[in-house]
């Protein structure tokens, strides 16, 4: 009932969040793929591995400090955009609450609901770097 | 005299060890998060004071917070069009998790393309200025 998406208002705001979200982590991902040192490509060429054992047994473990960062800065930009398309859908959501609010007046409880967003997306962040630490076994930045 | 096993100094030591960490030394991880939180309360209320007089003004800190109780108090209201604010951030964060999972299945393969070959890297050099609302379709 809650994430019943695909309604009308959500496409857009879904839509508006994958567009913004997805280059911090391609690009990270794209570098990290880049610093791979040339000797495992070396290694990976005398053992004649796949393309698959290439994805899975060297991209994916050296890249992977590099994946998470690039998720913490687009969860980031993910929450920070969501406020913004729902002032634009409307309907339901916190950046609708903050629209809504504006319009009466009430700066105090925009206020409000700023510190609401801000308590969220330090929360989302924590929630990233949590799985890294959960999977790499170290942050590679500092939360 | 009690007798302390070693286990359970082992136990004590590990929480101790703990609590040592997340205070850090000295209480810091506690003592200056919480002074700067406070240096921004000082520097809300000197411009609330600033701009009492105008027709726009900064909301006061006693102001915000006796605004927001009634929505602290219907903080898990469910009724419709007037929900709080706990299912109005769960509307959004399912927006979000669906967006960003989207964005992370797409991201994650098309960065290992893009890592691998040159031309990709520079097909994506336009991509990397886009702007956020160049997209964005209204919905009426």
């Amino acid at each position: 009932m809650i994430f019943s998406a695909f309604e009308n208002q959500d496409l857009p705001a879904i839509f508006v969040i994958v567009v913004t979200s997805l280059w911090s982590t391609l690009i990270n991902t794209a570098l990290g793929v880049q610093k791979i040192p040339s000797d495992y490509w070396n290694v990976a060429r005398v053992l004649k591995m796949s393309k698959l054992q290439v994805v899975t047994e060297i991209i994916i473990p050296s890249t992977l400090p590099y994946i998470f960062s690039g998720l913490r800065l687009s969860l980031g930009t993910a929450w920070l955009v969501i406020v913004a398309a729902e002032m634009l859908t409307g309907g339901t959501g916190i950046g609708f609450f903050v629209w809504d609010v504006y319009n009466t007046g009430d700066i105090s409880l925009v206020v409000f609901s700023l510190l609401v967003i801000g308590l969220v997306g330090l929360l989302l962040d924590q929630l990233v770097a949590w799985v890294e630490r959960l999977l790499v076994g170290q942050t590679t930045a500092q939360g | 005299m009690t007798s302390v096993t070693p286990i359970e100094k082992k136990k004590a030591n590990n929480v101790a060890k703990f609590i040592g960490k997340v205070l850090g030394r000295g209480g810091e991880n506690i003592i200056f998060p919480a002074l700067g939180f406070f240096v921004v309360l000082i520097i809300w209320s000197i411009i609330a004071k600033l701009t009492e007089s105008n027709l726009s003004k900064l909301p006061t800190i006693e102001k915000t917070i006796q605004d927001s109780i009634p929505y602290l108090q219907n903080f898990f209201s469910t009724t419709t069009g007037d929900e709080g604010i706990f299912f109005l951030t769960l509307y959004s964060l399912g927006r979000v998790a669906i967006g960003f999972a989207i964005a992370t299945i797409i991201a994650v393969p098309l960065g290992f393309w893009v890592g691998t070959s040159q031309k990709a890297s520079k097909a994506i050099k336009l991509a990397n200025p886009f702007l956020p609302w160049h997209g964005y379709p209204l919905a009426s």
